[in-house]
């Protein structure tokens, strides 16, 4: 694919191929299944998708935090180094430093009995080996970057910050090493609409000012239209349809997307009916043959029961993939008033 | 058209003693909140985390006995009720909480948990399990289903049976407590449509709780917004969404990203 390769040419992250496995003592659970993915420097990517899609542990998988029973495939490509191989020593070189992760509940990676400006300040000391004096000092300065009161804040304890402010302390320690890649998972979801904003904001200058990539997972499709350069949406493991974000959302090319917009309320909508998709996501353990999404699908055929749809460039357009079969015949928002 | 519900002056204060706080304090959590709700309509509630939302909903159904003001459901007022009335209002006003994992208890069988309320009502056995059967289907729950437990189901489908439980008495009023929160979208809209088609099948009425903007924008009547306890504005849904008439709204409604450009004025 022509698109796909001038594309790869320059990225700071790459999945190819990425699939996850748990072993439990009777069955094994794929979740993630064959997963190909291009970040491209100083851009926000978004994995959008519903509970159980394999966001989060395609997120995990990149800083090797899945547990021991899970299983990876493929590569996860960081520049030229596949971060599935590398030893721990390696990885932890990395880790926290060129590729950090924010997360939902900023207050459960933060430790309650250290002061925030230890806490910042440790990521300092561990990776660019500044001494105490000189880390809280930095700390500091990147707390006054996020919007934070530096002076106070670094002598608090997490208890006696709000959850707006947990998650800037959060993102403060992310970006302290100036990393080429965050991985934002869900990070704006525990907080209200207005510091959600604020938060988006935040991420957003620390993208054009220190030029860091950001992987960015939600399952909140109006957020990500606002904020994402590309989506890539998953469903059961799989992404089933790439695009940039302004193309994604002004025309869909899987019955997936299209469903999940119609089924997003909007003013816009009032007085009409939510297009609620049937069914729920099928189990990981029984998984159909075909398209994953065909038992809710209302364009689905018996070719889709039978044959799983690859990851193609639809015909008629250039830079976006969709894996179904009949994606050329999803029309804008017309499933939507079915 | 007519109001089911009537709130007036309605005040929840919480007198803390302070366990480590260095000087006790009186927290008026809702503070002097007017409210009517016209009869089957929709009232969508907004507001921040901590802005007394849920307070509000516990202290107008008297599960918190509210310190000050009065409520009145469907020409009840709870404060001046006997033990009887007492046991009708009770059924006439129901909550539907958050989390649906929570509602239900996980060592009855569902049939069960939705029975409960009718059997306390003195329903005798065999009309019971017709009615539950019904409302079962109602909420589309097939009815042979009922004998499972709650760990059976889905969070949509849990979601489902609390609502169920709600109908079984016969409620005219409905607060809705972050009904979908816990929900992927998909299922969401699913709970949603049933929501909307309930109210109109039985001509219900709903207070709406949500942090999310667009699903209050999307279903409601007429908005209140609420803030540090108090009601800062009320009105039809469309007015307040339109011409906000507090920077606070417009400031919330604002922040709220969209799915369409609908009003030229944003981004």
């Amino acid at each position: 694919m022509e698109t796909e390769t001038r594309r790869s040419a320059h990225s700071v992250l790459r999945f190819e191929n990425l699939s996850v496995r748990f072993s439990g003592r009777r069955s094994v659970v794929t979740v993630v299944r064959g997963v190909d993915l291009v970040l491209r420097p100083a851009s926000v990517h978004a994995l959008v998708g519903e509970s159980g899609a394999g966001k989060t542990v395609s997120a995990k998988a990149v800083l090797g935090l899945l547990p021991r029973s899970a299983e990876t495939g493929g590569r996860i490509l960081y520049h030229d180094a596949d971060l599935l191989s590398l030893s721990d020593r390696s990885l932890r070189a990395i880790r926290g430093k060129r590729i950090t992760m924010v997360f939902q509940q900023p207050d459960k990676h933060l430790n309650p009995s250290m002061r925030i400006g230890a806490q910042v300040a440790e990521v300092l000391r561990y990776h660019n080996g500044l001494g105490r004096h000189e880390a809280l000092l930095e700390a500091r300065g990147l707390l006054d970057m996020v919007e934070l009161n530096g002076r106070e804040v670094l002598r608090a304890f997490p208890h006696e910050l709000s959850g707006g402010m947990k998650q800037r302390v959060a993102i403060a320690s992310a970006i302290a090493c100036r990393p080429e890649v965050l991985i934002a998972d869900e990070p704006t979801t525990a907080l209200d609409a207005s510091i959600q904003a604020q938060i988006l904001a935040l991420l957003d200058r620390v993208r054009h000012e220190l030029g860091t990539a950001i992987l960015f997972i939600s399952h909140d499709l109006p957020l990500v239209r606002g904020f994402a350069d590309d989506v890539s949406v998953l469903y059961a493991g799989r992404i089933v349809e790439q695009a940039a974000s302004r193309e994604l959302f002004e025309c869909a090319s899987h019955p997936y997307t299209d469903r999940l917009i119609a089924a997003t309320p909007d003013p816009a909508r009032r007085g009409q009916r939510l297009a609620a998709i049937p069914g729920g996501v099928p189990d990981p353990e029984e998984m159909p043959a075909g398209c994953a999404f065909a038992p809710r699908c209302p364009m689905a055929t018996d070719l889709c029961r039978r044959e799983l749809p690859l990851l193609r460039v639809p015909a008629g357009t250039l830079q976006r993939l969709s894996a179904c079969h009949f994606a050329e015949d999803v029309a804008c928002g017309s499933l939507a008033d079915g | 058209m007519d109001d089911l519900v009537c709130i007036e002056g309605l005040s929840k204060v919480h007198y803390g003693a302070g366990l480590l706080k260095r000087r006790a304090r009186t927290v008026r959590a809702v503070d002097d909140v007017t409210l009517t709700i016209g009869c089957n309509t929709i009232m969508g509630l907004v507001g921040e985390s901590g802005s007394g939302k849920s307070t509000l909903a516990r202290a107008v159904l008297y599960l918190d006995r509210p310190s000050a003001g009065s409520v009145e459901i469907d020409g009840l007022n709870p404060a001046v009720l006997s033990r009887a009335q007492m046991k009708l209002f009770r059924q006439r006003a129901q909550i539907v909480v958050q989390d649906p994992h929570a509602a239900l208890n996980p060592r009855r069988s569902v049939a069960a948990s939705v029975a409960e309320g009718l059997r306390n009502r003195g329903v005798p056995r065999c009309a019971r399990e017709r009615r539950v059967a019904e409302l079962l289907e109602m909420v589309g729950i097939p009815a042979r289903r009922g004998r499972d437990h709650p760990e059976q189901f889905s969070g949509g489908q849990r979601q489902r049976i609390v609502i169920a439980r709600a109908l079984a008495m016969d409620p005219r009023f409905l607060i809705l407590d972050e009904p979908v929160s816990s929900l992927d979208v998909s299922i969401q809209a699913q709970i949603i449509n049933l929501l909307l088609d309930l109210k109109h099948q039985l001509a219900l009425t709903y207070l709406f709780i949500s942090h999310d903007l667009n699903l209050v924008a999307y279903i409601s009547d007429s908005i209140a917004v609420m803030k540090q306890g108090r009601i800062v504005e009320q009105g039809d849904a469309a007015d307040v969404i339109a011409h906000p008439q507090q920077a606070y709204t417009q400031m919330l409604f604002q922040s709220a990203p969209r799915l369409f450009d609908t009003d030229p004025g944003r981004r």
